[in-house]
């Protein structure tokens, strides 16, 4: 009987009935948009900030403080310790391989071009790696078993910004990386200085050798690689006469903000803690695995980058919810003001049910219900029409879809209904004070 | 018999003062028993209704006692009111106040709802009684002013109260359809031996009841109490 007429006022009722649900379902849209983009935002803008570049560092393990100056180790090449150009493959066999976005490993050294002093850098551009199978050991002993694979790495990875006049060196599909023989790209402020443009030949002379190089490229990098001149990491190594040697990686990963647990130090948590920090995307646990996987090397944290990726996240999603909150808000205003409205229309109706038997309670419940049926129906076409606005946000601010969470349904719903009943509160209270014999006698 | 238990309604020096400091009603004493018809009449404003909605329970009285059936309705909270209401009395409007958007059945299938349970069935004979049972499917703005009363009265019985009341039910119906009315309300009382509290300001409404008490100024001026 309560459902019958509850429909059958929702019926008569259909404008006012609409406005309610239209102000539920817009809180809703918002939300599950929001909440599904907050789910998807993580991974989605982790990796839109990876576009600024590598967060972490991995350097040969030494005992003397390295001289670096503008990213380039000037210590005497005798005194230098390498990492082996061919073992940089297996930090994609690390438990977190998958987040390992980009990898790209400089070698570099100082030559003479034209006849001044310049440095040399030897890099991967854009070269396909191939992934041995490999078995990762948890903490607790457990083995993970992985399958080769490919990836593919180089600067054009991990500083996406870097503009290029000309061609990059195309190092691609090569086995030693030694593409692009005879071939470089300079720097733009190098450029400048030299007065060489794209098409134009240089001489690169290093410890009594002297070769002609063609500039295939000009590499706008806003930063101090702009005074320096790139070569494949391969030609790099033969000019320097240093095989399977880089100076640094520079790896890209994505990573979640650190929490408690990844400022605890490692020796302090429990096996049961450590499992789960080793499991979860921290830059401490990904330092820590590539440490595991390359032999003597120093893996650390870029950490002002990291921090900050964490900081903008977190920023981000509190954002999220304080616009969720200020919708599901207005939602609930919107339909405390519809209500009360119809508390107004209804009143006769409503002195005329206490007259005739109805307790406070019989009366509330029926709000409650219509409240219930508004925010349910609000709140499923909101869910709908939340995702098709979390496809739109995906598309034009992250530039991808975003992923349809169905678990975000039951939330939507749940909080739409809750909201609406919320939105009753004061509308039922001005119900059950109705007096029906002042309302009946027309007061 | 113990008098007491052929005594309906007992409404004991009943004065009401509004918040305006208007006097409704002043030290009004009346005595109505079980089974009995009494037609309360009055001018417009001598305090007719407001007796009425006190006995009733619609309405609380500034000062003194009102007994239906030993129970004294002014000490009850709201909702205990509620409950009495439901259980013990029926109400029949001079506007009907019959939910629109419901049908006949319906509106008499809702005092059901809120007594206990909902019965299509014996809402349908309740409207049978009534001469309506070919209407049951009607909404009130299908039903002439005669046959809203009727729906009216169905909804005020349906429970089976002890106690009828009813405020000016034939304020707004024409000649015909009052003396039908009065003629199913003299029918109703005498087959279900319910006791019915008439409203009106009608001399010839009142005089179908054996008992009419007159208000005047909030005081009864005139009948047996």
């Amino acid at each position: 009987m309560l459902l019958r007429v509850t429909r059958d006022r929702l019926a008569r009722r259909k404008i006012r009935a609409l406005m309610a649900v239209v102000s539920v379902l817009v809180g809703a849209m918002i939300t599950a948009s929001l909440v599904n983009i907050s789910i998807d935002v993580s991974e989605k803008m982790t990796k839109e900030l990876r576009a600024y570049g590598a967060n972490i560092v991995v350097e040969p393990k030494t005992q003397t403080q390295a001289i670096e100056i503008g990213g380039v180790n000037y210590a005497p090449l005798a005194e230098r310790r390498y990492l082996d150009s061919d073992q940089l493959s297996s930090i994609k066999t690390i438990f977190w391989r998958n987040n390992i976005v980009g990898v790209a490993p400089f070698l570099y050294g100082v030559v003479e071009i034209n006849g001044q002093s310049a440095v040399l850098a030897g890099t991967w551009f854009e070269r396909r790696l191939d992934i041995p199978a490999s078995s990762v050991t948890l903490p607790n002993g457990t083995v993970l078993k992985e399958s080769a694979g490919t990836f593919t790495a180089g600067v054009r990875s991990i500083a996406p910004w870097w503009k290029i006049q000309g061609e990059w060196l195309n190092d691609s599909g090569t086995d030693t990386g030694s593409g692009a023989a005879g071939e470089v790209i300079v720097g733009e402020k190098l450029a400048q200085v030299l007065k060489v443009k794209v098409g134009d030949e240089v001489r690169v002379g290093f410890e009594g050798v002297d070769e002609a190089f063609k500039v295939k490229g000009v590499v706008f990098t806003s930063g101090f690689e702009d005074q320096q001149i790139f070569v494949t990491l391969g030609e790099a190594q033969r000019i320097l006469k240093v095989s399977n040697a880089v100076d640094k990686v520079l790896v890209s990963a994505l990573v979640k903000p650190d929490d408690e647990l990844a400022r605890k130090p490692l020796e302090k948590m429990t096996a049961d803690e450590q499992v789960i920090w080793y499991c979860s995307p921290y830059i401490g646990s990904i330092t820590y695995q590539i440490e595991e996987v390359l032999n003597n090397t120093t893996a650390r944290a870029i950490r002002q980058i990291s921090e900050n990726e964490g900081k903008i996240l977190n920023q981000t999603q509190m954002m999220f919810f304080l616009i969720a909150a200020a919708a599901l808000l207005a939602s609930a205003i919107g339909v405390a003001s519809t209500m009360m409205a119809t508390v107004f229309e209804r009143r006769l109706e409503i002195a005329l049910m206490k007259a005739i038997g109805a307790e406070d309670g019989q009366i509330s419940r029926q709000f409650f219900l219509e409240a219930l049926l508004i925010g349910a129906v609000g709140g499923g076409v909101g869910y709908a029409l939340g995702n098709f606005l979390a496809q739109l946000i995906g598309r034009s601010v992250f530039g991808t879809e975003i992923g349809i969470n169905f678990l975000t349904l039951p939330v939507t719903l749940a909080i739409s209904m809750a909201v609406a009943l919320l939105g009753c509160l004061i509308p039922v209270r001005r119900a059950s004070s109705i007096e029906p014999a002042i309302v009946l006698k027309g007061g | 018999m113990d008098m007491s238990e052929k005594i309906t309604v007992d409404v004991r020096d009943v004065a009401k003062i509004y918040g305006n400091q208007t006097e409704a009603l002043r030290g009004v004493s009346l005595v109505i028993e079980k089974g009995e018809m009494v037609s309360i009449i009055g001018q417009s404003g001598s305090g007719k209704t407001t007796l009425l909605n006190i006995i009733g329970g619609l309405d609380k009285p500034s000062k003194g006692a009102v007994y239906i059936n030993g129970i004294d309705i002014a000490k009850l909270s709201r909702n205990e009111l509620a409950k009495f209401r439901r259980e013990n009395i029926g109400f029949v409007f001079q506007q009907f106040h019959l939910i629109l958007y419901l049908t006949a059945l319906e509106n008499v299938m809702l005092a059901q709802y809120f007594h206990s349970m909902a019965d299509e069935e014996e809402a349908k004979h309740a409207l049978e009684a009534v001469g309506l049972g070919h209407r049951v499917g009607h909404l009130p703005s299908q039903l002439s002013s005669g046959e809203q009363q009727r729906v009216c009265i169905a909804r005020a019985l349906i429970n089976e109260p002890k106690l009828l009341l009813a405020d000016e039910p034939t304020g707004n119906l024409d000649q015909a359809n009052s003396k039908n009315i009065m003629e199913l309300f003299k029918k109703l009382h005498q087959q279900q031996n319910i006791t019915i509290i008439l409203v009106t300001h009608d001399p010839s409404i009142a005089e179908t009841a054996k008992r009419t008490i007159k208000v005047t100024d909030g005081t009864i001026s005139q009948g047996s109490v």
